[in-house]
């Protein structure tokens, strides 16, 4: 049975963004990660005719980028750090599928952040500097930069609808 | 539970230390890849593209505007005195004098979207399934059916809520306010500040200056205010509810603005995680 279009539009749409994350993890590198999945999914649609014999879907997709993943490490240039060979290897299949998802969901979130605090945000988290340095160098005060974090923070971690839910309710 | 915080601080640092905006977009991945593939779509393609140009083609040879007219956003301007219509879901609207009110043609499909400038007063035809938006330059007003009044000018937007319950949201911060009958709602776009008052109270938030004053509202009043504001929710006992609070607070944060109220009003207000 061939795959419609679709149903791989959905996959697509549904395990792209976790999967340029899981393949991030191997290679270091958004620009490979992307390619990597884009090679996938255009090996996958090669494979529709096929796909019915294939049980889970999404774990041959997670299977996939990663056995592209080692491959592109090991047939890199002797510079690729050792450490960077099968990060994954002490967790389960479940459990890299779920922080791919998770980290996602997580991108997906500083997509949406307001430019101002996506930039503080950042300043913290990836630079490490604190708020008393960010402070500094943004000009605003301490307790904003913490403010600011702290809502980041929040959006990652609280449910976006309960305003909305109370509302229709 | 903790070993899951842990987790979320990793995925949090390793996203932040890769982030790069735009990257790892669906929507341009997709693009990307559909380009490549042999066979995929380009038969709707070519048929898409087709129609469009024979129709295309045809409005431009007979001349006929019609196609411009039904697309084009119907725009209502009081020009001369107090003006009221009739909105197609026979919501009511009454514009003063200078206030625009534009809709497009998709008004009423999956919801009722309009966008407004000056004073109008809104009287919303109850509908659940299609919410009632109104935009202004500095805020947005989302209802299911009431009556309000929206005052907008180059300095922020004012919602007055007559009957009903409506969810103001300002340009930013990007805030839900949830508004029932009775309250006023103030947003200088200027300074981020929100003023919210009801009968006898009111409370003041500026999230440039970071400042929060409160004017005789209540716990209740507060918390939820507060809750919506910082997007935790908030609580206190029962009895704490009702009682009455008027105080200042700069450049402190909502943790330390909960720890002084509770300390100075012997109440019992708590972040529930």
């Amino acid at each position: 049975m061939q795959v419609s279009e679709k149903q791989f539009s959905k996959y697509f749409h549904t395990h792209y963004r976790p999967l340029c994350l899981h393949a991030l993890h191997f290679l270091g590198n958004t620009e490979e990660a992307e390619d990597v999945v884009q090679e996938i999914f255009m090996k996958l649609w090669d494979k529709r005719e096929q796909l019915a014999t294939i049980k889970s879907v999404k774990a041959y997709l997670y299977k996939a980028v990663r056995n592209n993943c080692l491959t592109r490490i090991r047939d890199a240039k002797p510079t690729t750090s050792l450490e960077m060979v099968a990060p994954d290897q002490l967790l389960s299949d479940e459990e890299v599928e779920e922080r791919s998802e998770m980290e996602a969901r997580i991108w997906k979130m500083i997509d949406e952040l307001p430019e101002r605090r996506r930039h503080i945000f950042l300043m913290a988290k990836r630079d490490g500097l604190s708020y008393k340095e960010i402070a500094a160098q943004t000009g605003l005060t301490v307790k904003t930069i913490e403010n600011h974090v702290f809502r980041a923070m929040q959006s990652l971690r609280a449910n976006d609808f309960n305003a909305y839910i109370f509302f229709f309710a | 539970m903790q070993k899951n915080r842990n987790d979320i601080d990793d995925s949090v640092r390793f996203v932040a230390q890769h982030y790069q905006q735009g990257v790892f977009d669906t929507a341009n991945g997709w693009k990307k890849l559909t380009h490549t593939l042999p066979g995929f779509r380009k038969g709707h393609y070519l048929t898409l593209v087709a129609r469009v140009a024979a129709v295309a083609l045809l409005l431009l040879v007979s001349g006929i505007g019609i196609w411009m007219s039904v697309n084009r956003p119907r725009q209502l301007v009081a020009e001369s005195g107090n003006y009221a219509f009739t909105l197609p879901d026979r919501s009511e609207v009454v514009m003063q004098e200078g206030a625009e009110l534009t809709y497009d043609r998709r008004f009423g499909q999956q919801d009722r979207r309009v966008a407004m400038l000056g004073d109008i007063r809104f009287i919303v035809t109850r509908d659940e399934t299609k919410p009632f938006i109104v935009t202004t330059p500095t805020a947005s007003i989302t209802v299911l059916g009431t009556v309000f009044d929206v005052s907008e000018n180059e300095e922020g937007t004012t919602l007055s809520v007559i009957s009903g319950r409506v969810l103001f949201t300002p340009v930013s911060p990007a805030v839900q306010l949830l508004c029932s009958a009775g309250m006023r709602i103030h947003y200088k776009a200027k300074g981020e500040e929100i003023n919210v008052f009801s009968d006898d109270a009111s409370i003041f938030y500026s999230a440039k200056r970071n400042e929060l004053s409160i004017h005789n509202a209540t716990i209740e009043q507060l918390l939820q205010l507060l809750s919506q504001y910082y997007n935790i929710q908030l609580e206190a006992p029962e009895e704490e509810l009702p009682l009455h609070l008027t105080a200042s607070f700069s450049g402190k944060s909502i943790i330390e603005i909960l720890n002084i109220i509770n300390i100075t009003l012997d109440t019992h207000i708590q972040i529930v995680h």
